[in-house]
């Protein structure tokens, strides 16, 4: 009987152990999330709306730090930042016969670029597809109507 | 090095999208430890993204899990075949509580072991030495997935683009699933005991 009591008292002990643990975890992550800067994200039906919002809207600017990483593939940038199958290996003058299905950090490597490098000038070509065309001076000359390649292609 | 295995998958996704989804998954439930979780949130902002098909990527990871899940069923059941499991549980009193809780608890455990990664591939292995029927493992094990599966990838496709903010938080839910995940199964033992005192 004493060793049932014992038991017993083992598996309560284990239970309130693990609600502690629990309640420490919730709160660590509790902390975290408030600590986010997407803190936004507790209204669930806001964000699915906002979510499904967004599959509307092309990528911009303020999204290529987010989007290119060094595991993402040519074709996936393209797709979704809507650039020219080609307009990224013209400019960063890609050779890899396997274009656009290579990932950004295995073609620097094979490349001897250094990967971070390589990153920066892939975010700058697509800056400058996505930059807005500066509107010129009719006064000005003809040949500078737009400065963004996005309009050339 | 979790970084670079992850990385390592992200690339692989988005190289040969499902069936590297496929593959990913299955070693996973079969044992692997593979950060799943964040390759699911992943495959989730892709298909927000429009990059994969949310409910294609949702049906490919089910299918592999169940999959991964079966063949580790299946080899403790094999072993059980082998060696007399009756005398495995007489001899052991470990054995011999686990088998009586799996038998009693089956559904819910298998269930609710789905949504922890560890407990989840111990689980499978105890299914198939408990021998629980192989069609029922099955039921519980794909309505279990489809709920964890659904959670990882329908959170990343709400959060989208931010997914790789969130990726730090995925493991600590990983934890707070598995405590959750004990304190049933301990309060379970206790409640049986006490109604047991009780009689």
């Amino acid at each position: 009987m004493k060793s049932q009591n014992d038991k017993h008292s083992i598996l309560t002990a284990v239970l309130l152990g693990l609600v502690c643990l629990l309640l420490v975890l919730c709160g660590v992550l509790f902390w975290r999330y408030r600590r986010s800067p997407h803190a936004h994200f507790g209204n669930p039906y806001q964000a699915i709306m906002a979510s499904l919002a967004r599959k509307h809207v092309s990528l911009g600017v303020a999204d290529i730090d987010t989007v290119v990483q060094p595991w993402a593939t040519f074709d996936y940038i393209n797709t979704l930042f809507k650039l020219p199958p080609a307009y990224l290996q013209t400019q960063l003058s890609i050779t890899d016969s396997h274009y656009p299905r290579v990932h950004l950090s295995r073609y620097a490597k094979s490349k001897n670029i250094d990967a971070n490098v390589f990153l920066a000038q892939v975010k700058e070509a697509i800056r400058s597809y996505l930059a807005p065309v500066v509107p010129v001076p009719a006064a000005s000359s003809a040949p500078a109507a737009s400065s963004s390649p996005a309009a050339s292609l | 090095m979790s970084s670079a295995i992850l990385s390592f998958l992200l690339s692989y996704l988005l190289l040969y999208k499902y069936v590297t989804l496929f593959v990913a998954v299955f070693l996973a439930a079969i044992i692997l430890p593979l950060p799943i979780s964040t390759v699911l949130v992943a495959v989730g902002a892709f298909s927000s993204q429009g990059y994969f098909s949310f409910w294609l990527s949702l049906l490919v990871a089910v299918v592999s899990n169940v999959i991964g899940d079966s063949i580790a069923y299946s080899l403790t059941r094999w072993y059980r075949d082998t060696v007399d499991r009756e005398k495995v549980a007489k001899s052991s009193r470990f054995f011999g509580a686990l088998d009586v809780y799996f038998k009693k608890y089956a559904a819910l455990t298998i269930i609710l072991s789905r949504f922890t990664a560890v407990s989840g591939s111990i689980v499978n292995f105890l299914a198939g030495f408990s021998a629980t029927p192989f069609s029922y493992f099955v039921l519980c094990d794909a309505i279990g997935n489809t709920i964890d599966t659904g959670f990882y990838i329908g959170f990343g496709y709400v959060v989208g683009d931010y997914w790789q903010n969130f990726s730090g938080s995925l493991e600590m839910i990983g934890w707070i699933a598995l405590i959750l995940f004990l304190i049933i199964v301990v309060s379970k033992l206790l409640h049986d005991r006490y109604w047991k005192a009780l009689k």
